[in-house]
């Protein structure tokens, strides 16, 4: 009974999960141009928002909050583009159809789409980092690497459930996902305070913004490696952090059962084109 | 006569569309609610870096200033960059409709300036005067326009988006050639854009070894042109005349390239060839 279930599980669940994963990375590592290119254009971006602190005379730290920031801003595209969105894309693909007739568990292809969107976007972003560092030649307290890595693991756990939990609601909708990834983007980046400390936030706001892991596992690593006096004390926004992963994708599980339940009520579920 | 008043109709038509494709997915008012709420939260990424700035010691009104309505203006570029980039590909990969629009438009060149024209005005539009408001009501932002400001603001519009709209055909161009690499592009050239073009710092605070580069493109004119009427500063000739070689050099550019790219998706028969959905 108990090989029967295990077997069960490597076969709906693990064997899927990395299928989906593999095809990721190998789909978008297989062409070094599409890497190095992804990896070196936010630079552009990120330079941009450097000399923008040099005309308003931040001081030197500010910088290294925009490289870090950037970095952030790749995973948390990665996941609204190339996580919450994706069943989006397979329905407009025609995708939708063979990956919900299969045996396989819903939430093993989107583990997969986790797990395969955080090695590319690791790739890239290191990368960036790397660069980043290099031209703009930001300084930091490397001794604190130890404490603020495991951090943005956890940030970026808690990152891919919300990832989660969003990509059920593209079931449903056609055009109006495109909206939906917009409107994830510019808010989310201004409430995580990816370019500044969201310590200059009014206290409600610094509220709203806590509900957000990004908010605090940036927090977090600001105050780690630039001495950021931050948000809150570190202790309770890693167990904030911690909380919040089985919660949200536990809401993400619920979420993608009613919300593919509504949709095939609706005939929207493979409807493309919407 | 006849055939101006078809192309004015095309025009007319491919506007609407352009609309349609941008509006009809909800209604009027989420869909103006959804348009500001980007715009809105791009603007207070940027005050919020100025009241970061400000608090260790940097507190300069007029950057504010600066900083505000070149977010304000930044719109217009970022999103004439995407749908302009996005609309062919659109078209071919997702709608597969791009055959028939060939067929039945009478100037596929002019149909994506009309499909471009309505999202990014309406947008963008939306968005400066949001913005604006905002940014003068609630953080102090100064804008002056004086009387000869506003006459070299109207001098101004037509060039500027003479120029938008010229080089909208130019990455019309660039997605009849390349499909998978789009996505890199909008990336790119918005990053581009928003390093060289002076919207948000004045581009002589690049490094020499860049800063000929914010020389070069047009979009540092353009800025230089809508920006100073704007914040009550008089352009000078000097900045008109280049604002408009640099248009004229985009008309110019646009349409040798859309010539160029579309007769070679033909001849490649790539025109209608879909590798990305």
């Amino acid at each position: 009974m108990k090989r029967a279930l295990m077997s069960s599980f490597i076969t709906t669940f693990v064997r899927p999960a990395f299928a989906r994963g593999y095809i990721r990375v190998v789909g978008a590592s297989r062409i070094m141009v599409d890497v190095i290119s992804e990896s070196t254009l936010p630079v552009l971006n990120l330079a941009a928002y450097v000399f923008t602190y040099r005309f308003l005379g931040a001081p030197a730290e500010y910088i290294g909050f925009v490289i870090v920031g950037g970095a952030a801003l790749s995973f948390w595209m990665n996941v609204v583009w190339n996580m919450a969105s994706q069943l989006y894309w397979e329905k407009e693909s025609g995708n939708l159809e063979p990956i919900f007739i299969s045996p396989a568990s819903r939430m093993a292809i989107l583990l997969g789409m986790a797990v395969g969107g955080f090695v590319n976007t690791t790739i890239r972003v290191t990368l960036t980092l790397v660069i980043g560092v290099a031209v703009f030649g930001v300084g930091f307290d490397p001794s604190g690497m130890s404490v603020a890595l495991p951090i943005f693991l956890l940030t970026l756990v808690d990152l891919y459930s919300v990832g989660m939990m969003f990509s059920s609601l593209y079931l449903m909708y056609g055009r109006e996902a495109w909206h939906l990834s917009a409107l994830l983007s510019e808010p989310f980046m201004f409430l995580s305070g990816l370019y500044f400390p969201a310590r200059f936030f009014p206290f409600w706001l610094q509220l709203i913004a806590s509900a957000i892991p990004l908010t605090l596992g940036m927090d977090a690593v600001r105050r780690i490696f630039f001495n950021d006096p931050g948000l809150w004390e570190l202790g309770a926004e890693v167990v904030a952090l911690v909380v919040m992963a089985p919660v949200l994708v536990f809401i993400a599980r619920r979420l993608l059962a009613k919300m593919e339940d509504l949709s095939k009520r609706e005939g929207r579920l493979t409807l493309r084109w919407q | 006569m006849a055939v101006a008043r078809r192309l004015v109709d095309a025009l007319r038509a491919s506007v609407w569309l352009g609309w349609q494709i941008s509006a009809n997915w909800t209604d009027l008012l989420v869909f103006s609610t959804y348009t500001l709420i980007r715009p809105i939260f791009s603007m207070l990424i940027f005050i919020f870096m100025y009241l970061a700035s400000a608090a260790t010691g940097g507190a300069d009104p007029s950057k504010l200033s600066y900083i505000l309505v070149g977010s304000a203006l930044l719109n217009y570029f970022v999103n004439s960059n995407w749908e302009s980039f996005i609309a062919v590909h659109e078209d071919r990969e997702h709608y597969q409709t791009i055959r028939y629009l060939y067929l039945a438009s009478p100037n596929l060149a002019l149909f994506y300036i009309g499909r471009n024209l309505a999202p990014v005005m309406f947008n963008s539009t939306v968005s400066l005067l949001v913005n604006l408001t905002v940014g003068v009501s609630l953080f102090g932002v100064r804008i002056s326009p004086t009387p000869s400001s506003i006459v070299a603001l109207a001098i101004s519009v037509p060039i500027v988006a003479v120029g938008f709209l010229s080089y909208s055909m130019i990455t019309a161009s660039i997605g009849f050639v390349t499909s998978r690499y789009i996505w890199g592009m909008i990336e790119g050239v918005s990053g581009l854009i928003f390093l060289f073009s002076g919207v948000m710092f004045p581009p002589e605070l690049l490094p020499p070894e860049l800063a000929w580069v914010a020389k070069l493109v047009p979009w540092s004119y353009w800025v230089e042109l809508l920006r100073s009427p704007l914040m009550g500063i008089q352009p000078t000739m000097s900045s008109i005349g280049a604002g408009l070689v640099a248009s004229l050099g985009m008309v110019l550019l646009g349409a040798i390239t859309f010539r160029w790219s579309l007769s070679k998706a033909k001849r490649d028969g790539t025109l209608d060839t879909t590798i990305n959905w």
